[in-house]
């Protein structure tokens, strides 16, 4: 453009205009104010609820390493070292543990431990919180974690006060009194002590011996599966996994761009929905302007200073507005959460500037583009056009074949569909909304204690019999449950069924022909062979036991056909018989280990067991499978001990129901899991279980709740819940806006043509039945959208959630969905007519002639 | 037999100093099948009588009677209903609904009366005016004389009392307009269409049966049938 002085002239009209459309200004710097407000707030709260959810997990595992291997070689942590995947290498040392009892008769429970710099300050310190003082230096100095202060009763630490303990080392119980140089809390529910490189090199400790390292890999889990294979192990090592591992999914990904461009999308649409309506409305006008002479340049320059005012005043406000809630509100909620008792877990505010320059630049993006079309589309016009420029005209159809396009119906339908680029403007932003809606809220719902308890518990309450889970336990067992207890618990109302695991100690006739593979393959790991006896040497000694009727094991009932069926699944080369199993001709003997498999060589073989009973006599089952530990894992089973601590002989065997009528007709009851219907009774139903619990004269036995369970998730969860139902709820009242802003705009814009209905004789009846047929058939095309596109995304939520955290599982919305389609009718349907009554208060001449002008 | 009356007729704008009366006292008579121009200079009040007699605006003060009913003593419902059966419009700037094609945007009235078209007579209408080819076409696709012919057509499809037309050719051409004109005319005898009509165009206004000639919101000549 020439620089010239019709500058003034062009800001001229521009100050008048933004003087003159005062509410268009409001509705438009509302809509900026709320898109940037919306990104920057969604976009906080979601990197700090994913950040939360991180340092939970890396506080309540105690390290941010992925892997750790004990009692390494020299040569084997050279060769770590030297990998180029291994980010950092920490070295941890077990150097004791803290056992007396405190004066209340509590059992203290402090591991000792020397971490060397790198594991302190790179795998440890981000995992606690309220660090004092520092890390020990000299030999007598010990930092202690706020969970080892209270059980020694230490309630105001000072720096440098004594602290004598008595704890047991490699070398045994140990008595010394050291000086507390700091303290710190910790997650990980127990008590930790640190000491001294010094203390640890004079105590003798090796890593070889007593060593840990603790890695950080690049990327897990596919590093984690490399070292496996680039380190070769010593028999009884194993890498393990510190922190639970997380896979970056292929859906995960999908879906959380596909979030993220759901969130962006419809903010940009609410921004274009409001400029493009403003601007539109005002084409008359730049036609005027033009006819005066203004050129296009000028047109253009005098649309975008407006929209560009408008950004000035609504992103720093949304901004403001944004951080005030992120970093204001947020962490006060938050803080009192945790104050209150609600959480046990102090969230950590995280700050990411990027987040703000990208809310920044976004929204300023999307008002140069929403503006930019209209803007080329009022200074392209030609005058005349202009002049006569009506909203929504259909630009493409020049005809239509039909006679019925007056009655109402089609009238509201034709309108919807006039101007096809905003009827799918309209559609996208509508499902866009509500979709990102239902992403958001399917990805917290599906992390709920329910689901949480679902996966690490078997049942909702579990009783044992804690007779059975000693590991040795001298006398015979004592029936802690009856059959009358097991029918009361029946009774309770919501219970969905009760499993009844019966368990008898059976004595193992020893054949040393059927036992011989089981017991080379157990020689190998024995105590036997490190004190340097030999194979014969404890065949003897078993023999001994064997005699004295100490050699045997618990037989347990196996009830449960999932278990074998998934058993013959995974190991489709060694099934079991599960007729035989349940005819009670056969047992299971468990539970191998991935480096050892004795079990695995009694498969086929016959051993004789006895039962402990007044009926046991002598019964044959024929060994018809062995177990791993990864193949079945009950809370009813899994805690079974032994009688007498022999080591070689297996763990356990299962029985069918029937196959323990064969052994005898009077097993104990060692557990019983119940499961309930409705998590909701939970609360009810724990009271109820109570009651009975007190009718029980034994005591030794244990009942665990889910309820504890569910209130340690939900402390947990509490502020990882607040920030994700936060941005949850942020997103459907902005999702909700959006349909009201479409609705109205769709009104307000065609103010004059209801103008003109109403002065050939349409009734403002008759004009709101078509609005409200109209916003009909929004709502239908809005819901038709949502069940089919929507629920395919929510698909691929499903997919995606287990990939989050392992216990999640996504259940579909019913409620949520349904409130939502509710809401989009409602609105669909009353907005309109509503918004039209408000604004045809005028005479209809007056209204017509707003249309001329 | 008079179909329209007006008596007395006041319209004033603003109050005090700003007080403007843009209708002072007019009482005119339009007889049944008459074809009327009201002529005046803009601002002399003649588009506000004619929206007036259309009850798309309320006077101050007087009454308009059509067909014996008085307008100011319905509520705007019953008026708009009312209007739809008694009144056709023909806007200087058309005011078809963009939405309709041509033929649906003709019978949109009767539609919107929840009665059926007189087929028949619509049939008519297009034949006389000349639309038989572009019934199926957008508003948006037609000229502006078209256009008219087809809210002149949307006027007449209810058989209504009396016909206004708000300077029906301001917007055309002057072939277009005599065209235009004339078949308002030809119609007016051909259908008995009471017609009212405002224009500024004294050729126009002499095609008429008889002119109402409006000043300052006053009849100056004109107002009664034969009182030239």
């Amino acid at each position: 453009m020439h620089a010239n002085r019709n500058k003034s002239a062009v800001k001229r009209v521009e100050k008048g205009m933004m003087k003159a459309n005062r509410t268009r200004n409001l509705f438009a710097v509302f809509a900026i104010v709320l898109t940037t407000f919306m990104i920057t707030t969604v976009f906080s709260l979601g990197i700090n609820y994913m950040e939360n959810m991180k340092l939970m997990q890396v506080r309540t595992a105690g390290t941010t390493a992925d892997v750790s291997l004990a009692m390494p070689t020299a040569e084997q942590e050279q060769q770590i070292r030297n990998l180029d995947y291994v980010k950092t290498v920490g070295t941890q040392y077990m150097v004791g543990s803290v056992a007396e009892e405190n004066d209340e008769g509590r059992e203290l429970s402090i591991a000792l431990q020397y971490y060397d710099t790198t594991e302190w300050e790179k795998h440890y310190q981000e995992t606690i919180k309220d660090l004092e003082g520092k890390y020990p230096a000299s030999e007598n100095e010990i930092m202690l974690s706020e969970d080892a202060l209270s059980q020694l009763g230490i309630t105001e630490p000072k720096l440098n006060m004594e602290i004598p303990l008595s704890y047991y080392n490699k070398n045994g119980q140990q008595e010394k009194t050291f000086t507390l140089s700091g303290w710190f809390h910790s997650y990980t529910g127990t008590g930790m002590g640190f000491v001294s490189e010094a203390y640890c090199k004079n105590a003798g400790y090796t890593m070889a011996q007593d060593g840990i390292l603790s890695l950080s890999l690049n990327k897990m889990p596919d590093d984690f599966h490399r070292i496996q294979k680039d380190v070769e192990l010593n028999e009884n090592q194993s890498f393990s996994g510190a922190v639970s591992m997380k896979s970056s999914s292929s859906s995960v990904i999908a879906m959380v761009a596909l979030l993220v461009f759901f969130i962006i999308g419809s903010g940009y649409l609410l921004i274009y929905n409001v400029l493009y309506i403003s601007i539109s409305k005002d084409t008359r006008f730049y036609g005027l302007m033009k006819t005066l002479g203004t050129t296009q340049a000028q047109i253009k320059s005098l649309v975008k200073n407006q929209a560009v005012k408008f950004a000035c005043i609504g992103i720093p406000i949304g901004i403001v507005l944004a951080t005030a809630v992120s970093f204001g509100i947020v962490p006060l909620v938050l803080n009192e959460g945790f104050e209150q008792g609600k959480s046990i877990m102090e969230a950590e505010v995280f700050f990411h500037p990027s987040i703000y320059i990208l809310s920044i630049l976004f929204s300023a993006v999307t008002v140069w583009i929403s503006c930019n079309a209209p803007a080329k589309a009022a200074a392209k016009i030609s005058p005349v056009e202009a002049l006569k420029f009506q909203n929504f005209a259909p630009k493409k159809t020049k005809s239509r074949n039909s006679t019925n396009g007056g009655k109402l119906h089609m009238m509201a339908f034709h309108n919807v569909f006039r101007d096809r680029k905003r009827a799918i403007l309209v559609f996208m932003s509508l499902f866009m909304g509500i979709t990102m809606i239902l992403g958001v809220n399917g990805v917290i719902r599906s992390m709920t204690a329910e689901n949480f308890i679902k996966e690490y518990m078997d049942y909702h309450f579990e009783y044992n019999d804690i007779q059975f889970e000693q590991p040795e336990q001298p006398n015979k067992e004592v029936p802690q449950f009856d059959e009358h207890f097991v029918e009361q618990i029946k009774q309770v109302n919501g219970i969905e069924n009760v499993d009844v695991q019966k368990t008898v100690w059976a004595g193992i006739d020893f054949d040393e022909t059927a036992l011989e593979g089981f017991m080379k393959i157990q020689y190998e790991d024995s105590r036997y062979k490190s004190k340097g006896q030999s194979y014969e040497q404890m065949i003897e000694a078993l023999k001994g036991y064997a005699e004295s009727g100490e050699y045997g094991c618990y037989i347990t009932t196996l009830d449960d056909d999932k278990a074998l069926k998934e058993y013959n699944a995974k190991h489709p080369d060694t099934p079991i018989d599960m007729e035989a199993f349940k005819r009670g001709e056969t047992a299971i003997a468990g539970k191998d280990t991935e480096y050892n498999a004795p079990n695995a060589a009694l498969v086929g073989e016959t051993l004789t067991l006895t039962a402990d009973s007044t009926d046991g006599k002598a019964t044959d089952f024929k060994i018809g499978g062995a177990f791993y530990y990864d193949d079945y894992g009950n809370n009813l089973s899994d805690s079974i001990g032994r009688r007498k601590d022999i080591q070689i002989v297996p763990n356990i065997i299962f029985v069918s129901e029937a196959g323990m009528e064969r052994l005898t007709k009077e097993p104990i009851i060692s557990a019983i899991g119940v499961n309930i219907k409705d998590f909701n009774d939970l609360d009810q139903i724990d009271g109820e279980l109570q009651a009975i619990n007190s009718t029980l004269t034994t005591s030794e036995w244990q009942m665990k709740s889910a309820i504890n369970q569910k209130e340690q998730f939900n402390q947990m969860f509490y502020s990882v819940n607040l920030l994700g139902n936060g941005a949850a709820i942020l997103l459907i009242v902005i999702g909700l806006i959006n349909f009201v802003n479409v609705m109205l705009t769709g009104v307000v814009a065609r103010k004059n043509e209801f103008a003109i209905m109403e002065s050939i004789g349409t009734t403002k009846k008759q004009i709101m039945k078509i609005l409200t047929l109209e916003g009909g058939v929004y709502a239908l095309i809005s819901t038709l959208l949502i069940m089919t596109f929507g629920n395919a995304f929510l698909l691929l939520v499903a997919d995606a959630v287990p990939h989050i955290a392992n216990y999640a599982v996504f259940e579909y919305p019913v409620a949520l969905v349904i409130g939502l389609i509710a809401a989009i009718f409602v609105i669909c349907l009353s907005v309109p007519a509503i918004v039209y009554k408000v604004t045809s208060d005028e005479t209809v001449i007056e209204r017509l002639h707003n249309f001329d002008n | 037999m008079a179909i329209l009356e007006t008596k007395n007729l006041r319209k004033i704008y603003g109050s005090g100093e700003n007080e403007v009366h843009a209708l002072d006292g007019v009482s005119i008579s339009v007889d049944e099948g008459e074809f009327v121009a009201v002529v005046g200079t803009s601002g002399s009040g003649k588009s506000t009588l004619l929206n007036m007699i259309g009850g798309l605006d309320r006077p101050t003060s007087g009454s308009v009677t059509i067909r014996g009913k008085e307008l100011l003593k319905m509520k705007d419902e019953e008026l708009t209903i009312f209007r739809r059966r008694n009144i056709g419009f023909v806007f200087q700037n058309y005011n078809l609904l963009p939405v309709l094609n041509v033929y649906e945007n003709i019978v949109y009235p009767i539609e919107i009366d929840g009665a059926k078209a007189d087929t028949e007579f619509v049939r008519q209408i297009i034949h006389t005016l000349g639309l038989e080819k572009k019934l199926k076409n957008m508003p948006n696709n037609l000229s502006g004389g078209q256009q008219q012919r087809v809210a002149i057509a949307r006027a007449l499809a209810t058989k209504p009392a009396i016909i206004l037309a708000d300077e029906p050719t301001g917007n055309l051409d002057s072939k277009t307009s005599m065209d235009v004109i004339l078949l308002m005319q030809a119609i007016s005898r051909q259908f008995h269409q009471t017609t009212i009509m405002i224009t500024h165009n004294e050729e126009i206004a002499q095609m008429a049966d008889r002119t109402i000639r409006i000043e300052d919101g006053k009849v100056v000549s004109g107002g009664v049938k034969y009182a030239r």
